[in-house]
This record gives structure tokens, C-alpha cells and sequence, in this order.
């Protein structure tokens, strides 16, 4: 497809998800006849059912509901291998909620893979927002999951990294929907398993904040390609800067224009400043913890 | 750290979390915790305090997003009229 914001718009490869899925299913599989760990193999059928999602949005244009409802499929592998601890961590403690926790699961994978799927809008915005959102995930399965859950998410951390070469300003290859599921499903996956649900949300914020205000302006859950009027507006420089019009929906990167147009670099670059700050966040949450835990 | 920088909006979001977990611990945790006495005492099953929970979370989360679309509304208002005045 073509890479509107640059000039004479370039064809780029996409979708990228299959290698994507293909390169962490090889790492995960590899794990598995290792560790022999049966988690991975409920967290891989999720990622593969996210992916198939993912392509059939990527051929043919589904509407709004599609994704987040087809989503709730995705989280089901997780309950039938029981990824997940009958109780929920919440920083200062932890809630044990064994009814309620399923729904919770069925929840969390749509809202994740949706959220990493709307920040997918400039070059190696999703790959690179991940990667630095990974880091306090990798940190909190280690001090509060356990190590093999940290070694399951090597593989995607080092997929991630190799894909990001590639996907970075300027892209050679776009995710498109098939990958940024596998990203979110595979990313919530690892926040359950984890026991680190609160640490993931906390630095995925940015994105949250993201969903947040473009479905509090558009008032409804809608495919991005039906909006009528766009967020941003592409100058003749190839700059962006912020709608002006009212009924533009209000999202991250117009609130970053605000302040004045920008090349897709420099926005890329915010986007990545403020998944650090948000991640920072994590870190001194991942802390507060650590000592809550102690003193008990 | 200025009212109008974009990373002030992420710290309040994570001040409302925060304010979130420690609700989930002293109104929805105790619950668990007193489970099976409840359970005796009022012979009501695990479905039925799990709902409770439920109902009880479901109120937490929606009392946040009420109060992070009011501080919405005010950020983007102080935002826009900063903007005009630039």
C-alpha cells in the first residue's frame, strides 16, 4: 500500500503480521519442546486467532464491532489452559476473584489488542511504542510472575526487535491489522500471565489515553477508515498539523499538533517520549510494590 | 511539568488507577476475604458475592471515567484556548 505521508508516496509491503506470527511461534515452539510449559501453547493459539482477525481485516473492510467482538474468541485459549492466578494483583495487595476474573480475561484481550491497533498510524509507531512498553512488563514478570513467564516473553520482545528494524521511520514493511493483534493479544496475554494487569495498563497509557478520546469524540465504536473527517491534515511540506474542524475526532496525535505541525518523524518520536515517560510510571509503580510486598 | 504538557494527562491517568487499585482493595478485597464467613452467616453462594464484586468494580471504573472525562473536557477547553491565544 502506499505511505501517504511521504513524498511521491511509496509502495510498502503490507501486512507484516504473518512473519511477525511466524517468527514468535518458531521462538515460542522452541521454548515449549525445551521447558515443555504448557502456557505457551494457550498463549500462541491466542496470538493465531488474533492474527486471523487481524488478516481478514486487512483483505476485506469489516465494520466497527468486528474486531472487538471477534477479539473475545482470542481470549478463550487463555481460560481453557488456565493462563492466568485466581486473583487479581492491585499494587497494594492482591483480590482473589476466581468467577470474576474470566470475564475480565474476555475483556482485557480486546481492549488491548484494539488499543495498540489504533496507535499503528505512523512508521514504527506500534512496534516501538511496544518495545519500550515491554521493558517494565519484563521487569514485573520476573519480581511479581515467575521466570518462566519471563522466558516466554523473550521470544516476543526479540521478534519485536527484529521487526522494528524494519518497520521503523522510513518503513520497508507496514504491520497492518494481522500484526498490531498479535502485538495486543499477545502483549495482554502476557500482563495476565504475569500477574502484571495494573504495570501493563499503567504503560500502556499513552495508547489508553489514545481510545479514550477519539470514542469520547466520536461517541461510537467505528472502523478509523469510515471517519469522514480526519484528526490530522497533510501539508504540502509533508508535515502534519492538528483538524480544525469540529467534528474531527480527537485523538493523541492531534493533541500532539496542537502545539504545531510536525514531520511523521518528530510525532513518532512524541509518541516514543511519552511511552517512556509512561513506562517510568510503571517502574516507580513496580517499586511501590516491591516494598508494599516486603513490609508485608 | 506545565497543566497543558501532554504528560500531565498521563499522570492524572495514573493517579486515577492508583486511586482505582487502592478502591479494589479496601471495598472489593474485604469481600473475598470474608467469603466464607459471609457465605454462613447469609448462606448466599460464591456466584452471588462474586456479583456483588462485580457490581461494586463496575461502579469504581465508571466513577473514574466520569471524573477523567470531566478533566477531558477541562484539559482540552485550557488546551484550545491556550492555542488561540499563541
Amino acid at each position: 500500500m502506499n505511505d501517504v505521508h511521504k513524498p511521491n508516496k511509496p509502495m510498502v509491503p503490507r501486512p507484516g503480521g504473518p512473519i511477525l506470527l511466524l517468527s514468535i511461534i518458531a521462538g515460542e515452539l522452541i521454548l515449549f519442546f525445551i521447558t515443555g510449559i504448557y502456557e505457551i501453547i494457550g498463549i500462541v493459539i491466542t496470538t493465531t486467532i488474533a492474527f486471523v482477525i487481524g488478516i481478514i481485516d486487512d483483505f476485506k473492510i469489516m465494520p466497527g464491532w468486528f474486531k472487538p467482538a471477534a477479539l473475545i474468541l482470542a481470549s478463550i485459549p487463555l481460560i481453557a489452559f488456565h493462563v492466568y492466578e485466581n486473583q487479581l494483583n492491585v499494587i497494594f495487595g492482591n483480590v482473589f476473584i476466581p468467577l470474576l476474573y474470566i470475564p475480565l480475561i474476555l475483556i482485557a484481550i480486546p481492549l488491548v489488542g484494539n488499543t495498540i491497533n489504533s496507535i499503528d498510524v505512523f512508521n514504527g509507531a506500534a512496534s516501538g511504542f511496544l518495545i519500550i512498553t515491554m521493558v517494565p512488563l519484563l521487569l514485573s514478570s520476573l519480581l511479581f510472575g515467575n521466570f518462566t513467564i519471563f522466558l516466554i516473553e523473550l521470544p516476543f520482545f526479540a521478534s519485536l526487535l527484529g521487526f522494528y528494524k524494519y518497520h521503523r521511520h522510513p518503513s520497508k514493511i507496514f504491520p497492518g491489522d494481522s500484526g498490531t493483534l498479535v502485538m495486543g493479544a499477545m502483549y495482554g496475554s502476557f500482563a495476565i500471565a504475569s500477574q502484571s494487569e495494573i504495570i501493563a495498563i499503567i504503560a500502556l497509557l499513552p495508547a489508553i489515553m489514545n481510545s479514550f478520546l477519539f470514542l469520547s469524540s466520536v461517541r461510537k465504536i467505528v472502523e478509523h477508515r469510515q471517519i469522514k473527517s480526519r484528526p490530522t491534515i497533510l501539508k504540502d511540506d509533508y508535515r502534519l498539523e492538528a483538524s480544525k474542524e469540529k467534528n474531527a475526532p480527537i485523538t493523541l496525535v492531534r493533541l500532539i499538533l496542537l502545539d504545531g505541525p510536525l514531520s511523521e518523524k518528530q510525532i513518532v518520536n512524541r509518541i516514543y517520549k511519552l511511552g517512556f515517560f509512561s513506562s517510568c510510571l510503571s517502574f516507580i509503580t513496580i517499586i511501590l510494590q516491591y516494598f508494599i510486598l516486603n513490609i508485608k | 511539568m506545565k497543566f497543558l504538557d501532554l504528560r500531565f494527562f498521563i499522570l492524572f491517568m495514573w493517579a486515577l488507577v492508583m486511586v482505582a487499585c487502592l478502591s479494589i482493595i479496601f471495598i472489593v478485597a474485604p469481600i473475598s476475604k470474608q467469603q466464607q464467613q459471609i457465605t454462613q452467616i447469609y448462606s448466599i453462594t460464591i456466584i452471588q458475592t462474586s456479583i456483588i464484586q462485580a457490581i461494586l468494580a463496575v461502579v469504581i471504573v465508571v466513577a473514574l471515567i466520569y471524573i477523567l472525562n470531566k478533566f477531558k473536557k477541562i484539559y482540552l477547553y485550557k488546551k484550545l484556548l491556550g492555542k488561540e491565544k499563541g
